[in-house]
């Protein structure tokens, strides 16, 4: 296939996504609906906000819309052994965590964690010596778990930061598995901008651990406006269409063809006032693929560009969190970012439409860096 | 007569600290809250009493939007019952470092010394969050400060009060921000301010205030003289009280302050 051709293949799986994703979203709406998949606002601070209190009551895991298009229409069109059924797989593992979070959010109970103290008080005085052994054992998971607290917002009745933790890392896990072990010796290489490629041996798989958990997480945060994350992920899944496109990757380009379609008709449905929001199963699962698609046509480092909105709102959740710890100050009004702006009177749709201008100008100086 | 006060800034953290901003109609005083007994640690400042009168406003007005209540249906008890059930107020040893912050133009960050911090662990902390760990002890340590005669005294020294308390073992400082001389140059009225809890009458007039010592003698010692704050004077006057049943009383001056 030559790359016309390709790229009218491309275009024809765009359109089949989005006309597919169109034609089954109002039953997903209704499902939604029935099963009160609807957002509360009990545990999120941000709800208490004014002008976001409409926002309660519609229905989330509309990213379900995107995800399951995707894998369905890759499972029938797209599936290569070699390139499609890693990424998604990982999509797929991540995306049941985000779901798995969103139903216990509305279902599940609140569960607490002990205080290291309690534990450690456990250990000396529970009158069964068993206990007091197990208690033992586990003291460094129970510190883990207490720690990961700090890192995470309130996790109300969904699943906990540490359990989340795990999750994502078994998903880097499984991509630097991929890659380094299975797709060849070229990509155990990681391209440098201007400058050819590299190999760094093994510690390319804490490296890839790290840019599928931070990028899952940062697509996370940034799901926090109508149409903020939808709009943003076009830019940045139409970036690595092109450059899989360029460079020859054809089941990647696909892969990103279907994935934009189905987001087309994701955003179209998520533009102020939404109908359904993103939610963990979609900005998990796609963040996740987000960071494969990136690292597998060898471009990682080029995801602070790529995705740069995204690293830029999880930066401003991790310097929240750092200067409240460290400085005992607020850095912004509130983390992430876009908040920051609504608080200071930013409409909803000047920040999101401003920040997908700011995305598409860093993607496109992610695009030209990536071609040198 | 004449008289000599702080500078403009230091004055402006008084007058900010004495006036919360909210609206028009909402301008409080800042209430007190000494993190002693909570022991709270490794959170925002302004939740253990250490924020800065911009921060106190932020924070309440973040915790009145999660809590749903309308700031402009609010009345300044209220809002101020609001912020003391959520611990946000100022104690005295911070109000004290913002006033000296802003008279020494910043120079505290450089020149204030930890004498009773020993472990690398909380020098490192300290570097961080020093008005957090700025005490009354520590203004009060020889490193810091030195004592001064009565005829000495200018805006911008303090008195510190160490040991008050049932079982003596709280602190206070409180500030001179404005002295009114007589022409000899004898101080005859000096004006102090300072966060402190007042209890009075069932009720507390706690939190940032402001009040008066006229010299009646200047060459008898403070605690001879009138004490007036909330309109009460000497025995009825609650900081004169703990300055007279505390275990050390001094006047002091910041050495970094002193040309």
């Amino acid at each position: 296939m030559n790359k016309i051709e390709l790229l009218q293949e491309i275009f024809k799986f765009l359109l089949l996504s989005s006309l597919v994703s169109f034609i089954w979203s109002p039953i997903l709406i209704k499902i939604l609906y029935k099963f009160k998949i609807t957002r509360r606002g009990e545990f999120d601070d941000s709800l208490k906000l004014k002008n976001r209190q409409s926002k309660i009551g519609v229905p989330v895991m509309g990213g379900l819309l995107i995800i399951i298009t995707v894998a369905v229409l890759t499972f029938l069109f797209n599936w290569e052994r070699k390139f499609t059924y890693v990424p998604i797989g990982v999509m797929l593992l991540s995306a049941f965590l985000g779901g798995l979070d969103d139903v216990l959010n509305i279902y599940g109970h609140k569960r607490r964690i002990r205080k290291i103290k309690h534990v450690w008080r456990l250990i000396k005085v529970h009158k069964d010596w068993k206990m007091r052994v197990w208690y033992a054992l586990t003291f460094p998971w129970s510190i883990f778990k207490r720690l990961t607290l700090w890192i995470g917002s309130n996790p109300g009745k969904g699943i906990y930061v540490h359990e989340k933790l795990i999750f994502q890392f078994t998903a880097g896990l499984i991509t630097a598995w991929w890659i380094y072990f299975k797709l060849g010796e070229h990509w155990r290489e990681i391209s440098i901008p201007f400058d050819g490629f590299i190999n760094i041996g093994w510690l390319i798989i804490p490296l890839i651990i790290f840019f599928v958990m931070f990028t899952a997480n940062a697509v996370n945060v940034a799901d926090g406006m109508d149409g903020l994350a939808g709009g943003s992920l076009i830019i940045t899944f139409s970036a690595l269409m092109f450059l899989s496109w360029l460079n020859g990757y054809q089941e990647i380009a696909l892969l990103n063809a279907v994935t934009i379609g189905s987001l087309f008709t994701y955003t179209y449905f998520n533009i102020k006032p939404a109908r359904f929001q993103m939610g963990d199963v979609g900005s998990l699962g796609l963040g996740s693929l987000l960071a494969i698609n990136t690292i597998v046509i060898n471009k990682m480092l080029l995801l602070p560009f790529l995705a740069f909105i995204f690293y830029i709102e999880l930066l401003s959740v991790i310097l929240q969190i750092g200067s409240r710890y460290i400085l005992g100050r607020r850095l912004f009004k509130m983390s992430p970012l876009h908040h920051h702006f609504e608080i200071k009177g930013w409409s909803e749709e000047k920040t999101v439409m401003r920040f997908w201008v700011i995305h598409a100008i860093m993607v496109c100086l992610g695009i030209l860096i990536a071609l040198y | 007569m004449f008289k000599k006060s702080l500078n403009k800034p230091a004055l402006k953290i008084i007058n900010n600290f004495l006036h919360l901003y909210f609206n028009d109609k909402l301008i409080i005083k800042t209430p007190y809250y000494n993190n002693r007994h909570q022991f709270k640690r490794a959170g925002l400042r302004v939740y253990i009493g250490k924020g800065s009168s911009d921060e106190l406003i932020e924070e309440t007005t973040l915790l009145l939007l999660k809590n749903k209540i309308d700031e402009t249906k609010l009345k300044p008890e209220q809002l101020r019952e609001f912020m003391k059930k959520h611990n946000l107020g100022l104690d005295c040893s911070a109000y004290a470092y913002y006033i000296f912050q802003a008279q020494s133009l910043g120079l505290i960050t450089k020149k204030l010394k930890y004498p009773f911090v020993k472990n690398w662990f909380k020098k490192l902390i300290i570097k961080f969050r020093r008005i957090e760990n700025a005490d009354v002890k520590t203004f009060n340590h020889d490193y810091n400060s030195r004592p001064l005669k009565l005829s000495e005294i200018k805006p911008g020294d303090f008195l510190s009060i160490i040991g008050h308390g049932r079982q003596k073992n709280e602190n206070h400082i409180i500030i001179i921000y404005q002295v009114d001389y007589n022409e000899d140059n004898s101080p005859q009225t000096i004006y102090y301010t300072h966060s402190f809890n007042w209890p009075n009458d069932k009720n507390y007039i706690d939190g940032v205030n402001t009040g008066k010592i006229i010299i009646t003698n200047p060459n008898k010692s403070l605690l001879l003289q009138k004490w007036q704050e909330n309109d009460k004077t000497n025995k009825y006057n609650y900081t004169f009280q703990i300055a007279n049943n505390c275990q050390q009383f001094s006047l002091r001056r910041l050495v970094f302050l002193d040309k």
